[in-house]
């Protein structure tokens, strides 16, 4: 990724299970794939996909897809892993590594964030986990909170 | 409390506060040390000038950073001593109670980094020792003059003036020169094997020229395999010279490395004594509330530990020893009458065996009544008799390891909770040790201790499951066998040293599946748990390795059932499985494993850490399952996952406010039934009405919490017995 020294206002967008989706750039460390991922004893069936090793480092595989409660129709992860992206991220002292189909490109200055407050749904749980949405390039992103993501996950599946 | 008025001095060099910092801390754990030593003998000199001269060094100390309450606090207690030394007053033990008080207040002070002092506390402690100096008679029961905290050795995990991390990290990297070391060792049996193929070639081609000098017309093929021949030769011998530098090579660095390791290895280990040395002083404290005479005998406190392991088994340690001293040893007049010594022996033993590090902890007192725990066992519906008259006492003894477990009627602020054991019971398994007990009635209880001494580097037995790579550590598993399918009666029990064990698949005890097994054998490994054997089945034996353990972070240390992680030759993770904790958890019911989206109790959201966690540590003190949120927004998230009996939610919180919360949440039919408490800073009437209209149960202000009151709401709303 080339070196961003204004990081402020930033995000990366990427699509997972056809949702398209953003993390601020202050919380991304590096982006990444793998080929192997080692399961983990008792969270087989869970959004903890394993561990693997990442440029030496070993973290934990999060299916950001299940972790979202998205359509898992729409994205299978032991299909050509290869292909899958992994988007490192930091949060609260730990390394944690989502799994997600594609990464699109860098929010650029001329993209609008709204962060209006949308209506709870207690079907979908992105909304629970949006900041804003952010409109680039003429295609609307939901920006995630990483602290959200990391505080659910730590709830319901550690 | 008010401020010191030179707070600004302090400050202003921060590299001069952080030296005093740790001078008070080291010589305030000293004073201590000493004094209780002094109490033994009170005439030795040598142990008086000492304190004495410590006391000086301290008041200097104070001095330079213009602490002048301090300054006066500590002259007032080197005076005491100059009397003492003088004989012009004597130690008694109200006049120790007095200086190990200036010195726990001092401590404590040191904290909170001198930025606060109560000058009420310091004047009346000097007041205090100014009456011991001259022989006047004290009552210390009336004043609480400092408030003395829990003292505790000053172990922290990540910090020392060499950052553990940093010496982790070296560690790590030379253990993993280690292994690389031997890649380079194959490295150079291939080399080994080239120049054999070499010296093989040229062999054959030998035998090609003799054979072409005896055709005619070969003249100038001859001398084009010659020239080959040659420049192989010339190439066998650069390969025999290189081979053999490389066996030089990497048999030098083998061994540089093994020192290297075993350096670094030494840099992480620090020795038991350092969370041992509060024990006396603890004794002795626990002595006089509990008015029983106690003596705290100490061996083997050199033998090292990994640095890591010390935080949380202090903690185990102190939550033994207060056990012991306020349920295990009698008071004095019964061990008199029974013909005991009046004192009583806690004895705390550490000790290295094989790769293990051992601490026995033992006290002579009146021992477990078996028959009392039996039937407390079936009052608290964990068993029924007869199944306790068929278990080994061992199992027995295990019943007190649960949590919310406990024999006391009452309890004390020293234990009875039945929360300490469960403690010492789940660091134990998680760091891939064990706890056991063995007590005779009218002699006393031993707890032992076994966890290993490092958790750096492994030797390990790598199997196959689930079709991927786990290791077990070799010095858990007692056996490995090969069993025939045929042999077996019953393909879940094995026949082993006479006795039928248990043979658990262990694919589906780690919730990965069931082993689908073709072959006609089962590979078993035999381990050892609470003195009985248990057999796990694991799809394939590959080979034995020495692994080293990568630092995992905080989610992955998380996860059950796993006791470390490496990776292995081929950059591909290893997971290292406790088997220990594999055999508990399949033997019992665990319903704590499937946690999972399963009804909770109570739900905490708050946006302020401090008020979030100290609520939820007193609920979870209290036996309730409690999860947090950090806002509205997080608070509904988490109980769309889980179901919970009740909210406790604050009302200021970011994103969404408390009313809202409860406005949204008693729009669902599914929360209809869950009760909820709100809890704000504010106790204004139309916040009162507010309240009523979004459905909360009760509303309670945070300034005027009652925590009897608190707790007893909460108990009204979760009526644990109709669970």
């Amino acid at each position: 990724m080339p070196e961003n020294t204004d990081n402020k206002g930033k995000y990366l967008l990427f699509e997972s299970a056809k949702e398209l989706l953003a993390f601020d750039i202050k919380d991304v460390i590096e982006l990444g794939t793998t080929n192997y991922i080692h399961r983990l004893p008792h969270k087989a069936t869970t959004c903890i996909l394993g561990i693997a090793n990442i440029n030496g480092d070993l973290c934990i595989i999060l299916n950001l897809a299940k972790l979202l409660n998205l359509d898992e129709s729409n994205f299978f992860v032991e299909e050509n892993l290869d292909e899958k992206k992994l988007i490192l991220c930091k949060s609260n002292s730990a390394k944690l590594a989502f799994l997600i189909d594609d990464i699109h490109h860098l929010s650029d200055a001329e993209d609008v964030i709204s962060d209006e407050d949308e209506e709870f749904s207690a079907i979908s749980s992105i909304s629970v986990f949006r900041v804003a949405n952010i409109t680039s390039r003429a295609k609307s992103y939901t920006i995630l909170d990483l602290e959200l993501l990391t505080n659910a996950l730590e709830r319901n599946y550690l | 409390m008010s401020k010191l008025p030179d707070k600004t001095n302090l400050q202003s060099d921060a590299s001069i506060m952080k030296l005093f910092l740790e001078e008070v801390l080291t010589r305030t754990d000293a004073i201590s040390q000493l004094l209780i030593s002094i109490e033994k003998t009170p005439q030795d000199t040598k142990l008086l000038n000492e304190l004495m001269r410590t006391f000086h060094s301290l008041k200097g100390a104070c001095k330079l950073v213009n602490l002048q309450n301090l300054v006066d606090l500590s002259h007032s207690v080197e005076e005491f001593f100059v009397a003492v030394i003088n004989h012009k007053t004597e130690i008694s033990s109200k006049a120790l109670d007095v200086i190990l008080m200036a010195g726990d207040y001092i401590k404590s002070l040191s904290k909170l980094k001198f930025e606060y002092e109560n000058k009420e506390t310091s004047s009346k402690l000097i007041e205090l020792l100014a009456k011991i100096t001259n022989n006047e008679e004290i009552d210390l029961v009336e004043p609480k003059i400092a408030k003395v905290e829990p003292v505790s050795s000053n172990i922290q995990d990540d910090s020392a003036k060499v950052s553990y991390e940093y010496l982790s990290k070296i560690l790590s990297i030379t253990e993993e020169s280690l292994i690389e070391n031997k890649r380079i060792q194959s490295a150079q049996e291939e080399l080994s094997e080239i120049k054999i193929n070499t010296q093989d070639a040229i062999f054959k081609l030998d035998n090609c020229i003799l054979e072409l000098e005896n055709l005619s017309g070969t003249k100038r093929i001859l001398e084009t395999l010659k020239t080959l021949k040659k420049g192989l030769e010339a190439s066998t011998k650069k390969l025999s010279n290189y081979s053999e530098l490389a066996l030089e090579v990497i048999n030098k660095n083998s061994d540089l490395n093994n020192q290297l390791q075993r350096q670094a290895l030494s840099t992480t280990m620090r020795p038991i004594r350092d969370i041992l040395f509060p024990l006396p002083r603890m004794i002795r404290d626990l002595s006089k509330s509990l008015n029983k005479k106690m003596y705290l005998k100490i061996s083997g406190e050199s033998s090292m530990l990994d640095r890591k392991f010390m935080k949380r088994l202090e903690t185990c340690i102190m939550h033994i020893v207060r056990n012991s001293c306020d349920h295990g040893v009698e008071k004095d007049y019964i061990r008199t009458a029974l013909g005991k010594p009046e004192t009583a022996t806690i004895s705390i033993e550490a000790l290295h065996s094989r790769s293990m590090f051992l601490l026995n902890i033992k006290d002579d007192g009146a021992g477990i009544d078996i028959e009392r725990l039996k039937k407390h066992i079936v009052a608290k519906n964990l068993s029924d008799m007869q199944t306790l008259e068929k278990m080994s006492d061992t199992e027995i003894y295990a019943f007190l390891f649960l949590p919310n477990f406990s024999m006391s009627e009452t309890i004390s602020d020293i234990s009875g909770r039945g929360f300490g054991l469960d403690v010492v019971s789940s660091f134990m398994q998680e760091i891939g040790g064990q706890v056991s007990l063995s007590s005779a009635l009218g002699e006393g209880t031993t707890f032992s201790l076994s966890l290993p001494i490092t958790r750096s580097l492994l030797n390990v037995l790598i199997v196959r499951i689930d079709n991927q790579l786990y290791a077990f550590e070799l010095d858990k598993i007692y056996k490995t066998m090969r069993v025939k399918k045929s042999e077996l009666k019953n393909q879940s029990i094995l026949n082993f040293q006479g006795k039928d064990i248990r043979i658990i698949d262990t694919k589906r005890a780690l919730q990965l599946g069931k082993i689908d097994n073709q072959s006609d054998f089962k590979h078993l490994l035999i381990v050892e748990l609470h003195e009985e054997f248990i057999a796990l089945e694991v799809e394939e034996f590959l080979n034995e390795a020495e692994l080293v353990l990568r630092d995992a972070d905080k989610f992955l240390d998380k996860i059950p059932s796993v006791w470390a992680y490496a990776i292995d030759n081929n950059s591909m993770p290893i997971v290292v499985l406790n088997s220990q904790a594999i055999a508990a958890n399949a033997l019992k019911d665990n319903r704590e494993q499937n946690a999972q989206g399963a009804n909770k109790d109570i739900l905490i959201a708050e946006d302020s850490t401090t008020i979030r966690e100290k609520v939820a540590t007193l609920l979870r003190e209290q036996g309730y399952t409690v999860d947090t949120a950090v806002d509205g927004i997080d608070a509904l998230n988490a109980l769309k996952l889980n179901k919970y009996k009740l909210l406790i939610s604050d009302i200021d919180m970011p994103r969404l406010n408390g009313f809202k919360l409860v406005e949204r949440i008693r729009q669902i039919e599914y929360f209809s039934q869950m009760k909820i408490i709100l809890l704000s800073y504010k106790d204004s009437e139309s916040d009162m009405q507010t309240r009523m209209k979004v459905g909360a149960n009760l509303y309670l202000t945070k300034a005027n919490i009652d925590k009897k009151i608190f707790l007893k709401q909460i108990a009204k709303f979760i009526d644990k017995n109709n669970q």
